[in-house]
């Protein structure tokens, strides 16, 4: 099935055409980032076009099997990737409060995709499906329940899709064991911790927003309610320039005082980010204790994300650190999970497409591991 | 040597007289319902030697329920103070440990009162209020902070721009140090462990505020309170841990206003504010208990705040690797054994087995409630900051022959 995957995001958009069959995109490119307003938009809809011609062009004049839009956001709306009809749009349209910066230019662009490629079936693969199942106990923080409910405020986690694929990945890889407790480390600019038992996640380290949990490359992570509000008092700032400070100067910016890599930071040996480093680490390594702690065990840690390497630093190092009296002589296995997210949310899509065909047909639903079948088993496992 | 020692609170002064080094407790009590006047009257409960009394009278602040402290001691002589010693819940980047009190000192402590909004200037008024009514005795503060002042860096640092830690000192500084380093001390002893060698989690669960603490080789590594009391573990009105960007949208709800912010988080949350029924855990898991657990909300604020605590200890014990023992002390951690029993069982990953019988019946504390094969203890102990104190203020006059002369310069 060929599928043209969409990234779209505030700064650039991102799309990849994947031919049936083909783990690597044949396809590639960047697009003029989506307006936050209201402004002229035909320029998408003629790049969309532009983009369409090209993929004729690499597949003997043949439309995309499927279109698949990456959104960052739904709430616990979509447990799962949902073909964008009608009803599914109206849906989205109603979580606009929640998200009024992020989800209209998202609503935008899916309206364009289908004036560009009016005979393509769109799906939706979004970030935030993964974690709607996340327990009231983990979803909820400890406000006032008025407050809560008013303004909709619970925990999401932000990079579902990376999870689920490697934790179905290493459920597969290893002794073939759907009930294994796993910690899922997404090492990307802003990495991400979840642990999963049976297939759902019970912790995750990402919160309302992307803000909360590890520090990111520019994102401060973890921080203490007080310092918000020392920073308003003492500096005279509004919400806009704390968050401004908080999301794009902190980080590894902010402690290393310049612009530095998740990757970079685990391999080099300069004094400079030394901190960084042992910030991020320490961090981690306490996000895998409270993981640990929220299963009543860990079975497996996979790594994912465009730093995956990194794991191959991080997995001796914790397989060896989270030992604890009684076992000393356990080693927790690791291992790297290397598909990127285009693909995994081309192999959503086409999953989301088959099942849709599936049920139509009233054919049994497609399994998720046929499509994996893909995927190599490392040799450290 | 009679040592006073003050434990004040926003609306209480909790005070000891302890002989050192016999650390004999001779008189102690508490000044209860300071300030504006409430619904029940202001006294102070007191207990002189096996005495037991209480004493109504108005206290409309920590100045005066400290006058009318002084006073019911001077009617027992063999009680004078020769030593003041206070607890001071934030020394900021200006004070480690303890210091004898000065006029430098004095304007130190006005300089970190914000850290602390709640609990420094009633104690700072207090040291004040002290030294103009007796000029001539000397007086030490300690700090709770000073315990977490061996927090390496790397858990200590914020992920924010370095020039808010420098300039402003913005980083982790940890509270309940005094209880959680008299109970990992007593801890040690207990398994009759070196402390330079002991490794543990403190679990301090009181009824108001609640923190856990990191310990390896007897020094606190890491603590769930960091810059403020705020963060960590959801507590009786504290919200505890938040993502930042929802403190924002709460400054944008309130139009910037950062006293109704500080209110919502630190008056308004935590189990009041989630069950809407009670401040106090251990009333909703009687409801729970009594099958009141139909109610959504005293459920779910059960769940969350022990979710909280497990959490939190799964971490800590990764930090600390090969710990020797839980701890859990304070009002909730020492009398409620079905918090202890949520947050400890199916801990075995850990190295923690708790045992359901001794945990629910334990005996007098200091105690442990793991199974016999248990590789990790899980203890239960009395904390007494008021002692932790007095052994701060002995251990410094015993090293500064002049303090006298030092304390009135």
């Amino acid at each position: 099935m060929s599928i043209l995957v969409i990234r779209p995001s505030r700064y650039t958009s991102h799309f990849a055409y994947f031919a049936g069959g083909c783990r690597e995109p044949i396809l590639t490119g960047d697009m003029k980032p989506l307006h936050s307003g209201d402004g002229d938009e035909t320029e998408t809809v003629e790049e969309l076009l532009h983009i369409r011609s090209l993929c004729r062009k690499r597949l003997s004049a043949a439309e995309p099997d499927a279109l698949a839009v990456r959104l960052t956001f739904t709430a616990s709306e979509f447990p799962k990737p949902v073909v964008a009809t009608p009803e599914v749009i109206r849906r989205l349209q109603a979580l606009v409060p929640r998200a009024p910066l992020h989800l209209p230019p998202k609503l935008r662009l899916i309206e364009h995709c289908r004036q560009a490629f009016p005979e393509v079936p769109i799906v939706l693969v979004s970030e935030t499906s993964f974690f709607s199942g996340l327990p009231a106990r983990e979803r909820y923080y400890g406000l006032h329940a008025d407050i809560t409910k008013s303004l909709k405020l619970e925990r999401y986690g932000f990079h579902g899709i990376f999870h689920e694929w490697a934790c179905h990945y290493a459920r597969h890889s290893i002794r073939q064991n759907p009930a294994a407790r796993i910690l899922s480390v997404c090492l990307i600019p802003q990495p991400e911790i979840t642990a999963v038992m049976r297939s759902r996640p019970v912790m995750v380290t990402g919160g309302v927003t992307p803000l909360e949990g590890i520090p990111g490359e520019t994102t401060c992570g973890e921080l203490d309610a007080g310092i918000v509000l020392t920073l308003r008092k003492e500096m005279g700032w509004g919400p806009e320039q704390i968050n401004n400070v908080l999301t794009r100067e902190s980080g590894l910016r902010g402690i290393v005082g310049r612009d530095v890599t998740v990757d970079a930071i685990f391999r080099t040996d300069d004094p400079d980010v030394r901190l960084a480093r042992e910030i991020i680490q320490y961090r981690i390594l306490l996000a895998c204790g409270a993981g640990i702690a929220a299963m009543g065990g860990v079975d497996n840690i996979v790594f994912s994300g465009d730093y995956v390497d990194v794991g191959e630093i991080l997995g001796p190092w914790l397989s060896s650190t989270l030992v604890f009296k009684g076992n000393p002589d356990r080693r927790i296995p690791w291992l790297c999970f290397r598909e990127s997210l285009d693909r995994l949310i081309a192999d959503s899509a086409e999953l989301t497409i088959r099942s849709h065909l599936a049920a139509l047909q009233s054919e049994t639903e497609w399994d998720r591991s046929h499509v994996a079948s893909g995927y190599s088993v490392p040799a450290n496992v | 040597m009679n040592i006073l020692v003050f434990n004040c609170g926003s609306s209480s002064l909790k005070y000891r007289v302890i002989a050192m080094p016999s650390e004999v407790q001779r008189a102690g009590g508490e000044a209860q319902r300071v300030g504006p006047p409430t619904a029940e009257p202001s006294r102070i409960v007191y207990h002189i030697g096996d005495v037991n009394g209480t004493h109504y009278v108005e206290m409309r602040d920590q100045a005066t329920a400290f006058e009318q402290v002084m006073a019911l001691l001077a009617k027992h002589p063999e009680l004078k103070p020769d030593v003041v010693a206070h607890r001071m819940v934030h020394g900021g980047t200006r004070f480690e440990r303890y210091a004898l009190v000065n006029e430098e000192v004095i304007a130190d402590l006005d300089a970190v009162a914000d850290l602390a909004p709640l609990h420094n200037p009633p104690a700072t008024g207090l040291v004040k209020a002290c030294r103009a009514r007796y000029p001539d005795l000397p007086q030490i503060v300690v700090f709770d902070t000073a315990y977490h002042s061996t927090i390496p860096d790397y858990a200590r640092t914020y992920a924010i721009p370095r020039w808010m830690t420098t300039d402003m000192g913005i980083r982790k500084y940890g509270f309940h140090g005094t209880s959680h380093q008299y109970v990992a001390t007593e801890a040690a002893k207990f398994l009759g462990r070196p402390m330079s060698e002991f490794n543990a989690v403190s679990c301090h669960l009181g009824s108001g505020g609640a923190s856990l603490c990191a310990i390896v080789k007897g020094r606190s590594v890491d603590n769930t309170m960091g810059y403020s009391p705020l963060q960590g573990l959801i507590m009786s009105t504290r919200c505890g841990d938040l993502d930042p960007a929802l403190t924002l949208r709460l400054l944008a709800q309130y139009n910037g206003d950062c006293k109704s912010v500080e209110r919502v988080l630190n008056k308004e949350s935590g189990v009041l504010g989630m069950s809407g029924v009670s401040a106090d855990i251990s009333d909703i898991l009687a409801g729970i208990a009594q099958g009141k657990g139909q109610f959504p909300k005293m459920d779910l604020t059960a769940q969350i705040y022990l979710w909280r605590i497990r959490k939190y200890l799964g971490a800590y014990m990764a930090a600390v690797g090969y710990a020797d023992a839980v701890i859990f002390t304070d009002t909730i951690g020492e009398k409620v054994a079905p918090v202890r029993w949520a947050v400890c069982a199916d801990m075995e990953t850990f190295g923690l087995s708790i045992d359901p019988e001794r945990n629910r019946n334990p005996s007098e504390p200091p105690v442990d409630v793991a199974t016999e094969s248990s590789p990790v203890r899980i203890l239960v102990v009395q904390t007494n900051e008021e002692l932790a104190i007095a052994r701060d203020a002995y251990s410094l006059l015993s090293r500064a022959g002049s303090f006298r002369e030092h304390a009135l310069a």
